[in-house]
């Protein structure tokens, strides 16, 4: 082979090689710009997918906080920096204890235990009401639900919130409408209760109003007697007395006019009665606990609804005398009590057969460690399939127009959520209930915590 | 059928479950003592228990009582005391209570009250034993609880009532032209039920002061203003009866307001007028036989109260005196019912109204029988 041939086969190779290379280069170009124009647009797609979350985020109306497993805000949505007045960009890796103290875990000092919350989660029911702080430093009533988020190694939570400000105010706008719709009733009914001992009152001393008159004549004639000065105006004197005398019913008025007065009296005296129970029972109260005579909040308050339930029930009270004084907020106390016995004479009425009378059974006792107060009734009962709901705010099994349903949902709130203390109630259909009330002789000074708890029938 | 009853106190039943309320009354209402013969019941079953030993001409029973409530005992007082006036004292004003014992209650009065209220009602009843001596007659007049109403004035009532917003000005219009109706509203507006403190004699203001709410709830729910256009009597013109009583009304109205420029005295004389035929409506409805044989012989008004009184033992001025009487009306306006056909020369003495619906029947009568010769 000579050199020309071996260089043109070179030459050959050389230029299959360029050829060759030149397709590759040309198939990798396209590969690299088939997959750049796929790039392109996925990055388009996520960008697109990214500003899609980000506008969900910022204009979901629940507010959101994404925080590490340190408690770390990493952000923070619009409707939650409204809810807690702050700007997200502040607050960025700030603790998410700042906004919600009240959080199981977080305590004074930043470090943050995720134990509590973890706990939280694995609970079906997830949504829980907490406190939140405004950045102007005032409670936000919140309803948070917890998520735990898990991306390669690290752990993140979600916090979707709400603010229950407005659903607060609207309960207590109703709570205050509960009360006033009972202060109404109340009124009709000791309106009758002064009206009936107001009648006889009047009666008896327009009874006495005239006796006196026709006594004033005896006694002016008495009088008359005493003057005297001849044996013959004597006998006149002493024949116009007998004559009086004769024409009055004077055994009658004697044995009259003190009753009338006795019955005046009395009547006076229901009248105050009532209105000093009145006094008691719209005392506004403080609005710390004060130790209080359950014996009297018990009496004042059968005193004022006496009207609910004297036509329909006969009542047995059994006041323990020496009850300890128990430190708890009267008015709530009085609310709730109030809200039973008014119940309890509903169950009676309709449970009750014509010309009877039902039962109306109020005790008071203490074991040392409670107060207790029954009040228990021979009403109609509560079905059993209802049992669990009594205490649900808004159930009602009276007719529209006789109960908004908060009765007992208030009382229960009193009792237990206020008072620390228990609300049972034992119940037979057609036989009666009885509610107990317990309230703790000592509390502890934690009380006022919202803790769900169960309302339990402890017998049957 | 029990007999007349000669001169006899007036009896009245007491019923509260107060025992320091009978009591009261008792003492409180002792200077009468020679006149009225009181009872006292502690509840309705000692209430009904009296009722069915001793005839009662008035019964005052409280509202609110155990086991038996005075709704209970005024409905109980319908059969075992038909002839007594049924009256209502309570301390309180339940509504439910209140509708309720409207059919069975002709008067109403509220604790507390004065010794005028109950001497009053009782007064009404001794009144009432006066015009009305016949026994069954009297059972008759308690037993009526409303009058019937026009057909046209009834249909635009439910009309007007059931409508998205009833107008009050046409309600009191209607009621105002009706005399069942405002008979009706008048009684009731004037019952201490409904809160009104003085005597309000003009049915337009009654009808404004009862209010529709109120009305709906009497006549739609409670059903307090039947239509019995079955039970008008042929005997009776009732479209002609009416329109000549307001005509007279309003007759009688100036004639009082020319000589006195006093209110009441004209608005009793209106009334009067308005209602001196309402016992013809109660004779034609109840017993329309003997009523349209009473029409049919008689030439005259003076005749046919001749011929009521013959054929059915009291003739219906004092029908209409008595039904007006229980019902709460002013006693003038019941006094000028009575004596509205007396003669006018008779009238020196008596009271305006009186002479104004007499002034105003006889010209009435001149005028119509001038113009159409007919009898009103």
């Amino acid at each position: 082979m000579s050199d020309i041939e071996l260089l043109e086969r070179v030459l050959n190779r050389e230029r299959l090689a360029r050829k060759d290379a030149e397709q590759l280069l040309e198939n990798k170009s396209r590969e690299l710009y088939l997959t750049n124009r796929e790039l392109t647009a996925l990055a388009a797609e996520l960008k697109d997918e990214v500003e899609k979350t980000q506008t969900i985020m910022n204009s979901v109306a629940e507010g959101m906080i994404v925080f590490s497993a340190k408690g770390l805000i990493e952000s923070i949505n619009p409707a939650a920096e409204q809810v807690f007045g702050i700007t997200a960009s502040d607050f960025v890796h700030r603790h998410f204890c700042t906004l919600v103290p009240s959080l199981d875990g977080c305590d004074q000092s930043t470090c943050f235990r995720t134990e509590g919350l973890d706990l939280e989660i694995s609970k079906s029911d997830q949504v829980r009401e907490y406190v939140g702080v405004h950045r102007d430093g005032f409670a936000i009533p919140l309803e948070i639900s917890f998520s735990q988020v898990m991306h390669g190694e690290e752990t993140f939570y979600l916090a979707i919130l709400r603010d229950l400000s407005r659903k607060k105010l609207l309960e207590s706008q109703l709570i205050q409408s509960r009360k006033l719709e009972a202060v109404g009733q109340l009124a009709t009914g000791i309106a009758h209760e002064i009206n009936t001992p107001i009648q006889y009152v009047g009666d008896n001393t327009r009874f006495l109003q005239s006796s006196f008159q026709e006594l004033d004549v005896l006694l002016e004639l008495a009088v008359q007697l005493t003057r005297v000065d001849s044996p013959e105006s004597l006998s006149q004197s002493v024949d116009a007395l007998r004559q009086q005398v004769n024409g009055t019913d004077l055994d009658f008025l004697r044995e009259e006019i003190p009753l009338a007065i006795e019955q005046a009296l009395e009547g006076a005296e229901t009248v105050t009665r009532l209105v000093r129970a009145m006094k008691e029972f719209s005392h506004p109260g403080s609005v710390e606990k004060q130790l209080t005579d359950l014996n009297r909040v018990v009496e004042s308050t059968l005193t004022v609804t006496r009207n609910e339930w004297k036509y329909v029930c006969d009542l047995e009270l059994d006041l323990e005398q020496d009850l300890p004084l128990i430190p708890c907020y009267p008015q709530d106390l009085k609310q709730a009590i109030l809200n039973m016995i008014v119940n309890a004479a509903h169950a009676v009425e309709s449970n009750l057969a014509p010309h009877c009378k039902g039962k109306l059974k109020v005790r008071t006792r203490s074991d040392g460690e409670w107060a207790l107060i029954e009040i228990g009734d021979s009403g109609c009962g509560i079905p059993t399939r209802i049992q669990h709901r009594i205490f649900d705010p808004f159930f009602t099994t009276k007719p529209v127009g006789k109960g908004t349903g908060q009765g007992l949902s208030i009382a229960y709130n009193a009792i237990v959520n206020r008072h620390q203390g228990k609300l049972d109630f034992c119940s037979a259909e057609g036989e009666g209930t009885t509610f107990l009330i317990r309230l703790p002789v000592n509390p502890t000074e934690s009380f006022d915590k919202q803790i769900p708890t169960e309302g339990v029938a402890y017998a049957h | 059928m029990p007999i007349d009853r000669a001169q006899h106190q007036t009896r009245v039943l007491f019923v509260d479950d107060e025992a320091n309320v009978l009591s009261g009354l008792r003492r409180m209402l002792r200077g009468h003592r020679d006149r009225w013969e009181l009872h006292f019941a502690l509840g309705g079953p000692e209430a009904i228990q009296k009722m069915q030993s001793t005839e009662f001409d008035v019964i005052i029973s409280d509202m609110r009582m155990p086991e038996m409530d005075g709704v209970e005992v005024l409905r109980a007082a319908k059969t075992h005391a038909p002839l007594a006036m049924r009256c209502v004292l309570s301390g309180q004003a339940d509504r439910e209570q209140t509708l309720r014992v409207l059919a069975s209650a002709h008067q109403f009065a509220s604790k507390p009250c004065d010794t005028d209220v109950l001497e009053g009602i009782i007064t009404r009843s001794e009144s009432l034993q006066r015009f009305l001596v016949k026994q069954e007659l009297r059972g008759l007049v308690t037993s009526i609880h409303s009058l019937p109403v026009l057909p046209e004035n009834w249909n635009r009532l439910q009309l007007e009532l059931t409508s998205e917003h009833p107008s009050i000005e046409d309600l009191a219009e209607t009621i105002a032209s009706d005399l069942g109706l405002a008979a009706k509203v008048l009684q009731l507006v004037n019952s201490s039920f409904f809160g009104q403190p003085k005597n309000i004699l003009c049915p337009r203001s009654a009808t404004k002061l009862l209010g529709s709410e109120l009305l709906i709830e009497l006549a739609i729910h409670r059903q307090v203003f039947p239509s019995r256009t079955e039970a008008w009597s042929s005997a009776l013109d009732a479209v002609a009866l009416t329109k000549e009583s307001l005509v007279l009304a309003q007759s009688a109205y100036d004639t009082a307001w020319n000589s006195t420029k006093d209110l009441r005295t004209a608005q009793e004389s209106y009334l009067a007028g308005m209602f001196h035929g309402v016992g013809k409506i109660v004779l034609a409805e109840h017993v329309p036989d003997s009523f349209a044989l009473a029409v049919g012989r008689s030439e005259s008004p003076e005749s046919l109260l001749q011929n009521e009184r013959e054929l059915i033992g009291a003739d219906h001025l004092e029908i209409g005196a008595s039904l007006l009487t229980l019902w709460g009306f002013p006693s003038g306006v019941v006094n000028a019912v009575l004596q509205s056909e007396n003669s006018l020369n008779n009238s020196n003495g008596t009271c305006i109204a009186t002479q104004s619906i007499q002034k105003a029947l006889q010209l009435r009568r001149g005028h119509a029988c001038s113009e159409h010769g007919v009898m009103v």
